[in-house]
């Protein structure tokens, strides 16, 4: 017995509303997993903005600038490294717990992924600055290798200078 | 000298490759109205394609000369050589930076060439267009190298002394796995080149896809072994531990490795079956175009990545022209050719539970997991354009999107020795679950029970488990011998990342001499004793590191340490692993002058040991895919007509 037309008609429907459906909750998920991994990447500057702006808590964060010169200081007993951030225009403590890269060193480049905190913490220079928790510190391979936006920070506060 | 030499042999071989762009292809148009080939113009195809070869190893073989001999009168040279430093390096620092990789790459396309033009007895049809196909790409890259990227330039005056190689690149493992990962990505080359002319020729025959297999598979082997050897240099150079970091330039070869295995795939079904014709042309086409997109990626710098040398934006511009015009005019032409009456594969019906559908799901889930990692690596790029705002995606975005789609394909790959062609019965089926399925299950939960990590990891074991006593089941044709090799390494470096990468033991100490460190983790414990401090140097670095022992005396003293190579005062982490089948005990460790509480200027020794269950697996696995590869290469091929007999 051959099926009848309607019934073969009602089946190709369902076959592409499954289909359709089976698309759009995939592409659901992936724009959701995409939108929930998203890591910013932001300078100092934009720390200081954003908490001004009372977002603190934003999820997950990559914080590029430069370290400052004298400000890495490493807790001996807890093996936790400190420094600080800058772009030139504001700053940014980062705390940190593990080995840090071959590359990471004082007036280098540096970026470090982590979470922003509620608190601040003393800097070099006694002021209150943002604070962030690394849980990750890159630093380049190739010495000369500056984050992009903080070479645009940079430029902007006229700190940047040519490499050799 | 040999300088000038290098250069007019690239001169020379981007007019060969002109020649060898147009004459085989010239031969065949006029040979039409014939019926033959015209002979003289086809008759040049192979000696353009030796020299064409020989041009090319000429230029790159001047250029290892030049960073041999330190000729720090060559700007590339100096910008990446020393002459303080080993002479294995030296001869590596020539694909360590940008001109000379773009050099090595196009070497290795015209390697192909010559491949191609000795891979019959006779040139049919087919090669001499594919030749003609591949000089066009040849011409291509050459002149992007002769104009825009020339490895042969001069500096004036010459300098005393190098600026040597980023040091992190000295390393064994970097030394060979551009060239590697070169014939991986390029090889893809000429299965494309196949494809455009089988598509110009509207004969996409026996012939074509046994070609497209071969070079698909050669370029498959190749890939697989250099993007293991890069997961290997990244896990013993960078030492953060981990080996794979979804990095966009990993990602970049993660791609055309996906794709191209779901060609092979698509290609077999057509060679078996005749199906999935559409889906053989149009993934190999794909995988070169991602490959192509990959060295864009790469060399154009426009990705923020740990790989990428530095940027300049005319470069960058070029190669995406080149690429978009491959790409754009390869895919116009499928779209034009697809559904002709040679391309167009006779209708067949798919049973449900088949070999046939098994190929048709490897097909569609490969080819979207490469699109989910093509998106997730252009997304930032996109994002930056239109917001100018820099994000980057986060690795559990990959964890993810991609892992539901590769357990489910470990799933169908262990019923694979009970899908036949054509389908097979239920209760064949039933009865490979009944004894294998309970099996899979006992050793995930083992797993489980063993690490008491994360469900994931556990089922992931359990699936590459299932995955691996399927393809020690099969036991069929002497043409799945190959294939049944590849999956059971599928299986095993599925395991050994869930033991590996979902399960971290690790301890971050700062210690003294005298102290003690004992990691505990599944089917280890292990002590170990920080002995001494030590500093030596090196044959063109200095060291400062540390020696630990073992408690237990069972094994070899760790001796991890920090680097510092003189010419930029750059420094390297040098891990000390210890390796067993079971573990691997992976130790870092930094030595900082730094300002403590008590004393202004104290000496602080940090140290990160890591234990990496089933770390060799990973490796092994790897390893057991690309041998599998190697061994369907060398195997004769069955296909429908032999079967048939």
């Amino acid at each position: 017995m051959r099926p009848r037309r309607g019934w073969r008609r009602t089946q190709r429907l369902t076959a592409v509303v499954v289909l359709l459906a089976c698309v759009g909750i995939g592409t659901a998920f992936v724009l959701v997993a995409l939108r929930e991994n998203v890591v910013f990447f932001l300078v100092p500057s934009d720390v200081v903005e954003r908490l001004a702006e009372g977002r603190v808590g934003d999820g997950r964060i990559r914080l590029g600038g430069l370290v400052v010169e004298g400000s890495v200081a490493r807790d001996s007993d807890s093996g936790e490294v400190r420094f600080v951030v800058t772009d030139g225009a504001a700053r940014v403590a980062v705390r940190y717990r593990g080995i840090v890269p071959d590359l990471f060193r004082e007036g280098q480049g540096v970026v470090a992924t982590g979470t922003l905190q509620a608190a601040r913490v003393e800097g070099t220079s006694s002021e209150p600055l943002p604070l962030l928790e690394a849980e990750q510190i890159l630093a380049k391979h190739d010495e000369y290798y500056m984050p992009r936006g903080v070479e645009k920070a940079l430029k902007k506060n006229n700190l940047w200078r040519e490499q050799p | 000298m040999g300088v000038e030499i290098g250069h007019y042999a690239l001169v020379l071989a981007f007019c060969t490759s002109l020649a060898l762009a147009f004459l085989p292809a010239l031969g065949l148009v006029r040979g039409r109205g014939f019926g033959t080939t015209f002979a003289p113009a086809v008759s040049l195809a192979r000696p353009l394609a030796v020299s064409l070869c020989v041009l090319c190893f000429c230029a790159c073989a001047m250029l290892i000369r030049a960073f041999r001999a330190s000729d720090f009168s060559v700007l590339l040279v100096w910008q990446h050589s020393h002459s303080q430093k080993p002479p294995l390096y030296k001869i590596a620092a020539m694909w360590g930076n940008h001109e000379g990789s773009m050099l090595l790459w196009v070497f290795v396309l015209c390697l192909f060439a010559l491949a191609m033009a000795y891979s019959q007895r006779k040139p049919s049809r087919l090669t001499l267009l594919s030749l003609s196909v591949q000089g066009c790409i040849c011409a291509l890259f050459l002149a992007f190298v002769l104009f825009f990227s020339n490895p042969f330039a001069r500096v004036f005056p010459v300098p005393w002394e190098g600026e040597g190689l980023n040091p992190i690149l000295q390393h064994p493992a970097l030394a060979f796995h551009p060239p590697l990962l070169y014939l991986g990505y390029v090889g893809l080359s000429a299965a494309f080149s196949t494809t455009v002319a089988g598509l110009i020729l509207d004969d996409c025959s026996r012939e074509w896809a046994q070609k497209t297999r071969l070079w698909t598979l050669v370029a498959w082997c190749f890939l697989g072994a250099g993007i293991t050897l890069g997961a290997f240099w990244a896990y013993e150079e960078l030492g953060w531990g981990g080996f794979w970091f979804w990095d966009p330039v990993e990602n970049a070869s993660l791609m055309p490795w996906l794709l191209a295995t779901a060609a092979l795939h698509a290609l077999r079904s057509y060679m078996v079956r005749q199906i999935l014709l559409v889906w053989a042309v149009l993934l190999v086409l794909l995988a070169f175009s991602a490959s192509l997109l990959g060295t864009f990626l790469v060399r154009s710098g426009v990705l923020m990545s740990v790989h990428s040398f530095a940027s300049d934006p005319l470069r960058g511009l070029v190669i995406l022209l080149c690429v978009s015009l491959l790409t754009t005019s390869a895919l116009a032409l499928f779209a034009w050719r697809t559904g002709g009456k040679n391309t167009k594969p006779p209708p067949s019906a798919l049973p449900f539970f088949s070999r046939e559908s098994a190929q048709l799901l490897n097909a569609l889930l490969l080819s979207l997991c490469a699109g989910l990692v093509l998106l997730a690596t252009l997304y930032p790029l996109f994002f930056e354009f239109f917001t100018n705002r820099t994000l980057s995606i986060g690795p559990p975005y990959y964890a993810v999107v991609l892992s539901p789609f590769f357990l489910f394909l470990l799933a169908v790959l262990g019923l694979l020795p009970v899908l036949g062609w054509g389908g097979s019965s239920r209760a064949r089926i039933r009865r490979h679950l009944i004894r294998f399925a309970p099996v899979a299950c006992g050793f995930g939960l083992a797993f489980f029970l063993l690490t008491r990590t994360s469900a994931t990891a556990a089922i992931a074991a359990a699936l590459g488990a299932w995955a691996l006593l399927g393809a020690v089941k099969t036991r069929s044709a002497k043409d799945a011998r190959g294939s049944a090799l590849v999956h059971a390494g599928v299986g095993i470096v599925v395991i050994a990342i869930a033991g590996a990468s979902l399960t971290d033991v690790e301890k971050f100490r700062t210690m003294r001499e005298g102290d003690r460190v004992t990691l505990t983790g599944p089917l280890f414990s292990e002590s170990l004793e920080l002995q001494e401090l030590f500093a030596r140097r090196g044959v063109n670095y200095t060291e400062r590191g540390a020696r630990f022992a073992f408690v237990d005396k069972s094994r070899a003293m760790l001796s991890p340490s920090r680097r510092v190579y003189p010419p930029r005062g750059l420094e390297t982490t040098e891990a000390a692993i210890d390796r067993s089948l079971l573990r691997d005990i992976y130790v870092t460790m930094s030595r900082e002058k730094t300002r403590g509480k008590t004393n202004d200027s104290e000496e602080t020794l940090s140290v990160r040991v890591q234990g990496k269950p089933l770390m060799f697996w990973v490796w092994g696995g790897a390893l057991v895919m690309v041998l599998g590869g190697v061994l369907s290469l060398l195997s004769p091929l069955v296909t429908l007509k032999a079967r048939r007999r």
